[in-house]
C-alpha cells in the first residue's frame, strides 16, 4: 500500500515539475524582437520586460542590412536579439530607429528527429510557424449591455470591410448575447468594432470614451472564438440632459413630438402622396 | 450658395492634406493573373509575375506574393532581381516595401542579405516566415486582376478589376481597394440610405475621397466624401449628398482624442434650409464620466448641457446602478423660447435654466423557470426648469430568451415607457383641452387628442423565433413586432403591428445576402404594407 502510494506521489511531483515545461514552447529561443529599455552589466532588457544575457562578443548590426552601425544600444531604440541556442546568450544585436512588432522565434527541438529523418530535410526554422491560410471557422460573440434596445440589430465592422458599420450581422442567441460565423483564412489579422448598424450607435468603453477596436488573429487552428464585450452605446444617453429643442416636447402645437427616439421610428407606411410634414407654428390643424 | 461652401470647404481640407504626396503608388505588381484576397490582404500574381518599385529595383518571378499587412513582397521560382546594372537570382528573393532590405534564398547556398542595391550580399541565418508563400485558392480572390499599384498601409488600384463569383465575374476598369486601417475612416456624414456604394477616387494612408452610389427614399442619389484619419485618435470628415430629386444636404464631423481622459467632438450638418452644429467636450475619471455639450442651430436656438455620471454600482442580487445629474440651459435669439411663447405674461423667455437626475436600474440575465432566462431594466430621469416646469421620463423594459435546441431560440420583450410634462398651475395653458378633434392626415377624425394633456405613454412588444446552427452563417428569423402607444394614429408613431422575415446566408464563398420581408398591419389606411431589405454582405 506504501509502495502504492509512494509510487503516485512520485509521478504526481514528476508531473508537477514537467508542467512549466509543458507551458512553454517547444524548442529553444533563437531571435526576440521589441523596443530597447537598457542594456546594463552585460544583459539586455526590453520593454516587454524581458532580458537576455549578452555574449562577452556579442555584434551590434543594422536591423535592416546586417552591416555595422553608428546606433548605440539605448532605449527608445527598436532591436532584435539573435541568441546562441548552446548558450542562450545574445550574440547578435539588430539596431533600428523604426518601429518594430514584438516577435519570437524559436528552433524546433530536433535531437530525436534527427535519427529519423533524412538530413535532406530543411532546417527546422525553415518551416516556421505555418500559416496556410486554410479556411477557419472565426465565431464572433458580443455581449451586450441591458441598455441595448428590444429589437436592435447589432453588427462587427473590421478595417479589413472598410470599416462598414453593417458589415457582419449578428444572430441573437441569448438575451444579452449575440453571435455570428464567419469562415476566415488563416493568417488573417484585423481590428474589429461592435455597432449597432451606423457609426452614431457604436460601443464605447466602461467609461463613457470611445476604445480601440479589438485586435484579431486567425490562427492555423480548425475554429476559433473572437469574444467581445460592449459596456455601453455612444447613442446611449440615458441619464443626459433632457434637452428641450423645439420639437421635443409633446404639445397639441407639435405632432411630431419624438423626433428621432428610437421608440419612434417613422414609418414606412406612407399613404399616397405622402403625409404633410407639420412643423412648430404651423400645425395643419391647430386648435383656436 | 450653400453647395458651394461646402465644396469649398471639402476642397480645402482635400488640399491641406499633410499626406497628399504619398498619394502616389510606389510599388507596380503585373503579372498574368493577379489574385486579391480581402480577408488576408494578400495580393498574389502568377504567370510572368512582374513587381517593379519607385526607386526603379525590377523583379521577376513565377510568382509574386505581396503581404499589404507587413509591407512584404516574396518572389518565389526563378527569381531575379535587377537595381542598375546590378542583378542577382535566386530560388525566391523576400524584399521590404518599407525599407531597402532584401534577402536572397539559395537552396544550395542558404540566405544572403543585402539591400535594394544589391551590393555586397552577406550570409544571415533563415527566417522562415520572410520567404513564407501562402498557399491559397485563386478561386476565393475577392478581386482579379492583371495590375496592381500599391501605395504601402493605404491601398491598391487595380486596373482592370473583375469580382469573381461561380458564375463569372463583374469587370469595372479600375477598382480602388483601401486598407488603411485608422478606424476614423469608418465615420461617416452621409445620411442613411437604402443602398451605398463607394468608389474610391484617391486614398493615402491618412486620407480618403470617394463617390458614392446610393438610393435614398426611392431616388438615386450621388455623393461626395473626404475622409481624413490619423490613427484611432483622431478623424475629421466631410460629405456632399445630392439625390437627383429631392433637397441636397451635406454635413462634416472631426473628433480629436486629447490624452488618455477627455475626447473632442464637432459636428454639423445642413439639410432642407435648416443648419445646426455641436461641440462636445467628453471626460472620464476612472470609471466616472462627464460630458459638456454646445448646440447651435439655425434660426437662433442654441443649448448648453454639462453632464456627470456615477461609475456603475453593484447592488444586492447584482442589479446595477448609474446615477447622472446634469445642468444646462436653452437659449433663444430675439427671447421667443419655445414652449413659453403661449404664455399672455408678455415676458421675454431668451435663455432658461434647467437640471435633471437620472437612475438606470438592471438585473443580471438570470435563470428562470421552463429554461428560460431574463433581464430587466428601469430608467427614471426628472428634469426641473427655471421656469415652475418639470419633466419625466420612466421607462421599463423586461426580456426573455428561451433555447429551443442548439439552433432554435425564442426571445420575447416588453417595453413601456412613460412621458410627462408638468407645468404647476398652468398645465391647461400649455395643454388646453381641443374644441374639435386632430383630424389625421388621412382626414379621421382623432378623438384621443381630448385626453393628451401632457402625458404620453408608449408600449412595446415583440416575439422572435429564430434559427440559427452555430457553425454555419445561414440564419432565419420570423418576429411579431406589436406597438400599443397614447398617442398613436396613422400617420404619426408605429404601426400597430409588424411581422417580418429576415434571412441570411452565403451562397458563395466571398458573397453573402441578407434578405428581409415585412408587413404592417392595419396602418395608414391600408390593410398592409409589404416592404423589402437586401443587401449583400462581405
Amino acid at each position: 500500500m506504501m509502495r502504492r502510494l509512494s509510487v503516485a506521489l512520485s509521478a504526481i511531483a514528476v508531473l508537477i515539475l514537467a508542467l512549466p515545461s509543458l507551458a512553454q514552447p517547444q524548442g529553444t529561443l533563437i531571435r526576440f524582437t521589441g523596443q530597447l529599455l537598457d542594456v546594463r552589466n552585460g544583459y539586455v532588457y526590453f520593454t516587454s520586460g524581458d532580458a537576455f544575457k549578452l555574449s562577452p562578443s556579442y555584434k551590434v548590426a543594422d536591423y535592416d542590412t546586417g552591416a555595422a552601425t553608428t546606433l548605440q544600444p539605448g532605449p527608445k531604440l527598436f532591436a532584435r536579439a539573435v541568441l546562441d541556442p548552446a548558450t542562450k546568450d545574445v550574440v547578435e544585436l539588430d539596431l533600428t530607429t523604426r518601429r518594430l512588432t514584438s516577435d519570437t522565434a524559436y528552433s524546433t527541438d530536433v535531437q530525436q528527429a534527427i535519427a529519423t529523418k533524412p538530413t535532406t530535410v530543411g532546417a527546422p526554422e525553415i518551416q516556421g510557424i505555418p500559416v496556410t491560410g486554410k479556411e477557419v471557422a472565426v465565431e464572433f460573440i458580443v455581449t451586450v449591455p441591458p441598455s441595448t434596445p428590444l429589437n436592435a440589430d447589432v453588427y462587427i465592422s473590421t478595417d479589413a470591410g472598410g470599416w462598414n458599420p453593417q458589415e457582419i450581422k449578428l444572430d441573437r442567441v441569448e438575451g444579452d448575447r449575440y453571435r455570428a460565423v464567419r469562415r476566415l483564412a488563416s493568417g488573417t489579422r484585423f481590428f474589429f468594432r461592435v455597432t449597432r448598424g451606423s457609426w452614431n450607435s457604436v460601443e464605447v468603453g466602461q467609461d463613457g470614451l470611445e476604445v480601440a477596436p479589438h485586435a484579431f488573429f486567425v490562427k492555423e487552428s480548425d475554429a476559433q472564438s473572437a469574444p467581445a464585450t460592449v459596456y455601453a452605446w455612444s447613442d446611449n444617453r440615458s441619464g443626459a440632459p433632457q434637452a428641450a429643442q423645439p420639437g421635443a416636447v409633446p404639445t397639441p402645437f407639435n405632432p411630431n413630438p419624438f423626433g428621432n427616439s428610437p421608440l419612434y421610428p417613422p414609418s414606412r407606411a406612407t399613404p399616397p402622396g405622402g403625409f404633410p410634414t407639420p412643423r412648430p407654428g404651423a400645425p395643419p390643424n391647430r386648435p383656436p | 450658395m450653400r453647395r458651394c461652401l461646402t465644396a469649398a470647404l471639402v476642397g480645402a481640407v482635400w488640399a491641406a492634406l499633410p499626406q497628399a504626396a504619398q498619394a502616389r503608388a510606389t510599388v507596380l505588381l503585373q503579372g498574368g493573373s493577379v489574385s486579391f484576397f480581402a480577408d488576408t490582404l494578400a495580393v498574389i500574381a502568377r504567370n510572368g509575375a512582374s513587381l517593379r518599385l519607385v526607386d526603379g529595383t525590377h523583379a521577376v518571378a513565377d510568382a509574386v506574393y505581396v503581404d499589404l499587412k507587413s509591407d512584404r513582397a516574396v518572389l518565389a521560382g526563378h527569381a531575379r532581381v535587377e537595381h542598375g546594372a546590378a542583378a542577382a537570382e535566386a530560388d525566391a528573393i523576400a524584399i521590404d516595401l518599407d525599407s531597402s532590405r532584401v534577402d536572397l534564398l539559395d537552396v544550395g547556398t542558404g540566405v544572403s542579405r543585402t539591400t535594394r542595391t544589391l551590393a555586397n550580399p552577406v550570409p544571415a541565418e533563415i527566417d522562415a516566415q520572410r520567404f513564407a508563400f501562402p498557399d491559397v485558392d485563386d478561386r476565393y480572390a475577392y478581386i482579379r486582376s492583371r495590375h496592381a499599384a500599391i501605395t504601402p498601409r493605404a491601398n491598391v488600384r487595380f486596373s482592370p478589376a473583375a469580382f469573381p463569383t461561380s458564375v463569372g465575374g463583374v469587370p469595372v476598369p479600375s477598382y480602388l481597394y483601401t486598407f488603411a486601417t485608422a478606424a476614423g475612416f469608418g465615420v461617416s456624414t452621409l445620411p442613411g440610405a437604402t443602398f451605398d456604394q463607394p468608389y474610391g477616387l484617391v486614398g493615402t494612408p491618412t486620407s480618403l475621397t470617394a463617390v458614392h452610389a446610393r438610393w435614398e427614399n426611392n431616388d438615386p442619389a450621388f455623393a461626395l466624401q473626404e475622409q481624413l484619419a490619423s490613427g484611432d485618435t483622431a478623424y475629421a470628415t466631410g460629405a456632399i449628398d445630392t439625390p437627383l430629386r429631392g433637397t441636397s444636404t451635406s454635413g462634416f464631423n472631426a473628433y480629436q482624442r486629447l490624452g488618455t481622459r477627455y475626447t473632442f467632438l464637432v459636428d454639423g450638418n445642413s439639410a432642407f434650409g435648416s443648419r445646426e452644429g455641436d461641440a462636445t467636450l467628453g471626460a472620464a475619471f476612472g470609471p466616472a464620466g462627464g460630458r459638456l455639450t454646445y448646440h447651435l442651430q439655425s434660426g437662433g436656438y442654441s443649448s448648453f448641457d454639462a453632464s456627470l455620471r456615477s461609475p456603475d454600482e453593484v447592488l444586492v442580487g447584482g442589479i446595477t446602478l448609474r446615477l447622472t445629474a446634469d445642468i444646462g440651459y436653452d437659449a433663444q435669439r430675439g427671447g421667443e423660447l419655445y414652449p413659453y411663447t403661449v404664455l399672455p405674461d408678455g415676458r421675454s423667455y431668451a435663455t432658461v435654466w434647467r437640471h435633471g437626475l437620472d437612475a438606470f436600474l438592471a438585473t443580471p440575465i438570470v435563470r428562470a423557470p421552463l429554461g428560460t432566462t431574463v433581464g430587466f431594466t428601469l430608467d427614471a430621469d426628472r428634469t426641473w426648469y427655471a421656469f415652475p416646469r418639470h419633466g419625466d421620463t420612466v421607462t421599463a423594459a423586461a426580456n426573455a430568451s428561451k433555447k429551443l435546441s442548439k439552433s432554435l431560440a425564442v426571445f420575447a420583450g416588453y417595453q413601456n415607457a412613460w412621458t410627462s410634462q408638468i407645468y404647476p398651475d398652468r398645465q391647461s395653458l400649455f395643454f388646453p383641452i381641443p374644441s374639435a378633434p386632430l383630424l389625421t392626415p388621412d382626414g379621421t377624425p382623432y378623438f384621443g387628442w381630448y385626453a393628451y394633456n401632457g402625458t404620453a405613454v408608449t408600449r412595446y412588444m415583440n416575439l422572435d423565433l429564430q434559427y440559427a446552427p452555430p457553425t454555419s452563417s445561414t440564419s432565419l428569423r420570423v418576429s411579431a413586432r406589436h406597438a400599443d402607444d397614447f398617442f398613436q394614429f396613422d400617420g404619426l408613431g408605429r404601426p400597430l403591428w409588424e411581422l417580418r422575415f429576415d434571412a441570411q446566408f452565403r451562397p458563395f464563398p466571398n458573397v453573402g445576402i441578407a434578405l428581409g420581408r415585412s408587413y404592417d398591419f392595419g396602418w395608414g389606411g391600408m390593410r398592409w404594407v409589404p416592404g423589402w431589405s437586401f443587401a449583400i454582405t462581405p
